[in-house]
């Protein structure tokens, strides 16, 4: 077994392991509150409370799952997903780290920056909680103020705003494409019978920006007939 | 993972822009605030470009979430 493969397989085995670990300290703590104080839940308030909402959560948890591993590793995803603030935090920091690094995150090089930047963003998200837990009470008022209430709700907007230039710059000739096909197809759509199907996007073929083919739906055969 | 990131983050910002056609111009705060915070990071850019500042690029995402953040101010309170 390679070092490569040797590295990949700890990840696996230790972060299954302390996700594992993760979840049943979760739980632990409603336990606990039970136990201690002799709370026992209303089962079937739960039950009904969990049907209502769960659902929506198992399809959250699909769509993250699939969605965040592939921009984060497999070492920074067990990390992101025990840790959370995965779009607020985890997310930017991975990829602003893959930035500066040069290196793409399907690189064994991408996998170790990956998973250094959010392990380290993990830690000084922790050190910052405990002086936030020290601080509350001096720090409640400034942080309540109605004041800065729109500031704090308007945190991943104004992320966005600052990553998007960087990556759309990077690669603006994929942005422009698919803009470009979008258009093309709102251009169908929209019920205009002219053969090019509005931009250069709807006709079928493959456009090439740059060394990245964008390929573009086909037009069903019916629609194809409407048009003509 | 480009398109991967913008599906992730534009889904959240154009959330509420169709409000503007109900004439409540609040779903436009979080786009104007991201064009914000994206002229701070153009603006850096130009520096780095311009007087080579390359030290600005390490700080460059920091401050554009500020400025971004602290302009959602004024925005909310001119929109809502």
């Amino acid at each position: 077994m390679n070092d490569k493969n040797a590295y990949m397989e700890s990840v696996y085995k230790y972060g299954r392991i302390w996700n594992l670990s993760v979840m049943v300290l979760l739980f632990l703590f409603p336990v606990s509150v039970w136990l201690i104080f002799d709370a026992a839940p209303d089962w079937h308030g739960l039950l009904l409370g969990l049907l209502a909402t769960a659902p929506m959560y198992w399809a959250v948890a699909v769509v993250e799952t699939f969605t965040y591993i592939p921009m984060l590793g497999a070492g920074g995803s067990y990390l992101s997903f025990v840790t959370g603030n995965i779009s607020n935090l985890k997310l930017p920091v991975a990829l602003n780290a893959l930035e500066q690094a040069g290196v793409k995150v399907n690189s064994e090089e991408g996998e170790v920056v990956s998973t250094i930047a959010i392990a380290v963003s993990s830690i000084v998200t922790t050190v910052i909680i405990i002086i936030g837990v020290v601080l509350i009470t001096p720090l409640t008022p400034v942080l309540n103020a109605p004041v800065l209430a729109p500031a704090f709700a308007q945190i991943i907007p104004a992320l966005f705003g600052g990553l998007g230039v960087v990556f759309i710059s990077k690669n603006w000739k994929i942005a422009d494409s698919a803009h470009r096909a979008d258009a093309g197809a709102v251009h169908l759509r929209a019920g205009h019978k002219r053969g090019h199907g509005g931009h250069h996007g709807a006709g079928g073929r493959g456009v090439h920006a740059g060394r990245v083919p964008v390929h573009v739906q086909k037009r069903p055969a019916g629609l194809r007939e409407e048009l003509k | 993972m480009f398109i991967g990131m913008i599906s992730a983050f534009l889904g959240y910002v154009f959330a509420d822009f169709s409000t503007i056609f109900h004439g409540d111009p609040s779903g436009l705060i979080p786009v104007c605030v991201m064009a914000v915070s994206a002229l701070v990071m153009c603006f850096a850019g130009l520096m780095v470009k311009k007087f080579k500042w390359h030290w600005i690029g390490d700080y460059a995402l920091p401050i554009s979430l500020i400025a971004g953040m602290a302009s959602a101010i004024p925005i909310t309170a001119w929109l809502s």
